[in-house]
């Protein structure tokens, strides 16, 4: 609790960026074509911008506390006992989303790519991987996802370009043949994504060094994950068309085995199971890592490597649970629709609240 | 306790191992058996489907050189019956010694019969297999597929993939037009459409000229003749059954409608002699499509062709000098409004929206649609199709005028 973490504002919104992205990109236009069809892209492009207020608030929220720790932060907005209570859901969001990423990606990475390594294999793996991370806490998770992403968004641009090559831009006509309530629909079921952009901005904005940039970078970040999702969105659907797209659970790995260019250009799913095993890691370590500090905020006397190695175990274990994708499905639906959309309405709330607590202090004074 | 270098170099492995493959699943090209083509044919009874799959076992130790070619590919067909499409492989497997292995899968052929029953059990059943690409072409044969198969080819080592690449090349022959799985399932999911359309493979006795494969003639060791395949048109569909076609010459009119060709040609009547001929070629064929609702349930769809003419043939003489391209331009443009009439005229008799009218009316005017679409078939047939060709003469080379044979 007394520990402080301060990482530069630029490290923070790379972050932010990288765990809004995740691995949403691989079912995000099949989430959404059922609901608005070929208006799925720019349906993207709204949720991102509706959210914005959210990662400003969560900004605000940041500057009103003490610098450099999480746990701090929170009793400071809320007091110490509520504080505990959501330190508590905080962390439980984290960590549910962190089994559930772990899982969907050893059971994804296992039906692609691997057939013949059992599942477990991959999962304690990948464990082993994100418990190393937080046994060194969040800097060298952040410098880690930094070095990481170095690799992965080359490895992004480069399907995205073989796929616009492939790409008919007539799939995504009509424009404008959304309705209002099926677009507010959409909206509602692809909201926890640009949350967990949100939560983590809330986590990290802080422990930052130069609070006065946070604001703007984690917004123009929390844009550009928007912007990419959007084009990914829209390239899927020109490929392989609203009807394919909506018939795959992960349309983007499709999309990929059908990228076929001049008989020449094939194969392009080699740069999509590397970017799926980079995207997992990086969407699992943040989750893992942030419901570990979280954890030793509500706990103190966890220390590491007890705290590492023991919520890596229950990880383990539950994330073993499912017997197949639609159950981690369920899952991750349980993280991010139950715990997950409650913190759109409780943000707002105690920004109100600090709000109202500073504005009496002053007039106190 | 380990070393930070120890644990960031095993953490490092761990993570780079799962770029490569397991140790224990491991498998050399050789023991593989790459299947490059399925055939679906219906099976001898109702619940059955007759899959045959054609393999490239690439030989141990083989290379090119003195005697290599077709008899150094070492293709397998086998033939199986099976309720279904794991059941089959499963069987073909069981013939097997190599594992099957179907990222190189190149087509997947229907059989007639088959076709004209419904495929869509059949790509159904193909939809999940995950090794087979959404972009691996479709075709129906115009008898078995097994015959398809089993086919030798004049150009390519496998059989089959000569007209593969004919299709793919689309753009410049426009021979047939290419559908791949991924537009067979988006063209039967749309309830009620008509639009899925797959090019006709058809057999013909193999004649070899060149001399450069074994053996020249055609024929097997014991005078098997040896079959290859050819485009023989398109097959149209009402859902998923075959119930009509269209000629090659039909083919690229609906290749360029839909906008899979982009070139095209023409042979036409010289406009300065009606004994000579002209054959243009069509480069950049550009096509667009405006719907008017001229009355109530009353649909007009025009369609606008804007196309370059390059001029490199002309029977009994022209001279552009004198005569100007406008004769030209007029003689093409009645040649694609005839072409381009009688195709839709074709299909509303048979009440096929092969170009998918629907999809460009649903685009265009989202709202119509909605109003259009539970009774779409039914108006389809009444539609007025306009036709408006737009050509221009942009390339005569550098020829000055085209010479007439003097007499």
């Amino acid at each position: 609790m007394k520990q402080k973490t301060l990482v530069h504002s630029l490290q923070a919104a790379l972050v932010i960026f990288a765990s809004t992205i995740g691995t949403v990109y691989f079912p995000l236009a099949a989430v959404l074509i059922p609901f608005v069809s070929t208006a799925s892209w720019y349906v993207v492009l709204i949720a991102f911008l509706l959210t914005t207020l959210w990662t400003l608030l969560s900004t605000w929220l940041a500057k009103q506390a003490p610098a450099g720790n999480f746990g701090v932060a929170v009793e400071t907005w809320l007091g110490p006992i509520l504080g505990k209570v959501f330190l508590l859901w905080f962390a439980a969001y984290w960590f549910l989303l962190s089994i559930g990423v772990l899982s969907e990606v050893s059971f994804v990475f296992h039906i692609v790519a691997l057939p013949a390594t059992p599942i477990g294999v991959l999962q304690v793996a990948f464990l082993f991987l994100v418990i190393y991370t937080d046994l060194y806490g969040i800097e060298t998770c952040i410098r880690n996802i930094q070095a990481l992403l170095m690799l992965a968004i080359p490895l992004m641009l480069s399907f995205l370009l073989t796929a616009f090559a492939a790409a008919r831009w007539t799939n995504l006509l009509p424009l404008l043949d959304a309705s209002l309530v099926d677009m507010v629909k959409a909206t509602y079921y692809i909201s926890p994504y640009p949350l967990a952009g949100i939560l983590t901005t809330l986590f990290l904005a802080v422990q930052v060094q130069d609070q006065e940039q946070i604001g703007i970078k984690s917004v123009l970040f929390h844009w550009l994950a928007g912007l990419l999702l959007a084009l990914i969105v829209a390239v899927t659907i020109a490929v392989l068309g609203c009807c394919v797209t909506e018939s795959y659970v992960y349309p983007t790995i499709p999309l990929a085995q059908s990228i076929n260019i001049g008989d020449t250009l094939v194969g392009v799913e080699i740069l999509v199971y590397p970017l799926w095993l980079l995207s997992g890691y990086i969407k699992s370590a943040i989750a893992f890592v942030i419901a570990s500090a979280t954890v030793a905020a509500l706990f103190p006397a966890f220390k590491q490597p007890w705290r590492a190695w023991g919520l890596g175990l229950i990880v383990l274990v539950v994330a073993m649970l499912p017997a197949n994708l639609r159950e981690v499905g369920r899952l991750l639906n349980i993280c991010n629709f139950h715990l997950g959309i409650p913190f759109y309405l409780v943000i707002p709330v105690i920004a109100i609240g600090v709000k109202l607590k500073k504005g009496r202090k002053q007039h106190a004074k | 306790m380990l070393s930070k270098i120890t644990c960031r170099l095993i953490a490092l492995l761990l993570l780079t191992s799962f770029c490569l493959v397991g140790c224990w699943d491991s498998e050399e090209i050789t023991s593989l058996a790459p299947v490059v083509a399925i055939g679906i044919d219906a099976g001898s009874e109702p619940n059955l489907m007759r899959i045959s799959a054609q393999m490239a076992l690439p030989a141990a130790g083989g290379g090119g050189g003195a005697g290599s070619g077709a008899a150094h590919t070492r293709l397998r067909v086998l033939t199986v019956e099976a309720k279904s499409l794991t059941q089959a492989f499963a069987l073909l497997q069981s013939r097997t010694r190599r594992r099957h292995f179907f990222l190189h899968l190149n087509h997947v052929v229907f059989g007639a019969q088959l076709a004209r029953h419904g495929l869509g059990r059949a790509t159904e059943a193909l939809q999940a297999w995950p090794q087979i690409r959404g972009s691996t072409l479709a075709f129906v044969s115009e008898e078995t597929a097994e015959q398809v198969l089993h086919a030798h080819s004049g150009i390519g080592q496998d059989p089959g993939s000569d007209i593969s690449h004919i299709i793919r090349s689309v753009s410049s022959a426009p021979l047939a037009r290419k559908m791949t799985l991924n537009d067979m399932i988006n063209a039967l999911s749309s309830p009620g459409s008509t639009t899925l359309t797959l090019p006709i493979l058809g057999l013909r006795p193999l004649a070899l000229t060149s001399g450069d494969e074994n053996p020249a003639a055609g024929v097997g060791i014991d005078g098997e003749q040896y079959m290859e395949v050819q485009p023989k048109g398109t097959a149209l569909f009402e859902r998923d059954r075959w119930v009509a076609e269209l000629s090659v010459r039909e083919t690229q009119t609906l290749a360029v409608l839909v906008g899979d060709a982009k070139r095209g040609m023409s042979t036409m009547v010289n406009p300065e002699n009606p004994e000579g001929k002209l054959a243009p070629q069509y480069e950049r064929i550009r096509v667009s499509y405006r719907v008017n609702e001229t009355a109530p349930g009353q649909l007009q769809v025009v369609t606008r062709l804007r196309v370059d003419i390059r001029l490199v043939e002309i029977h009994g003489g022209y001279d552009p000098q004198l005569s100007d391209t406008a004769p030209i331009e007029a003689t093409v443009k009645q040649d694609i409004t005839n072409r381009v009439s009688a195709l839709f005229q074709k299909l509303q008799a048979h009440g096929l929206d092969s170009v998918n009218i629907g999809q460009r009316i649903k685009q265009q005017k989202p709202k119509l649609w909605r109003q259009l679409e539970a009774d779409w078939l039914q108006i389809y047939p009444s539609v007025e199709f306009v036709v408006e060709a737009v050509p221009k003469v942009r390339t005569l080379g550098l020829i000055k005028n085209f010479y007439r044979l003097g007499e």
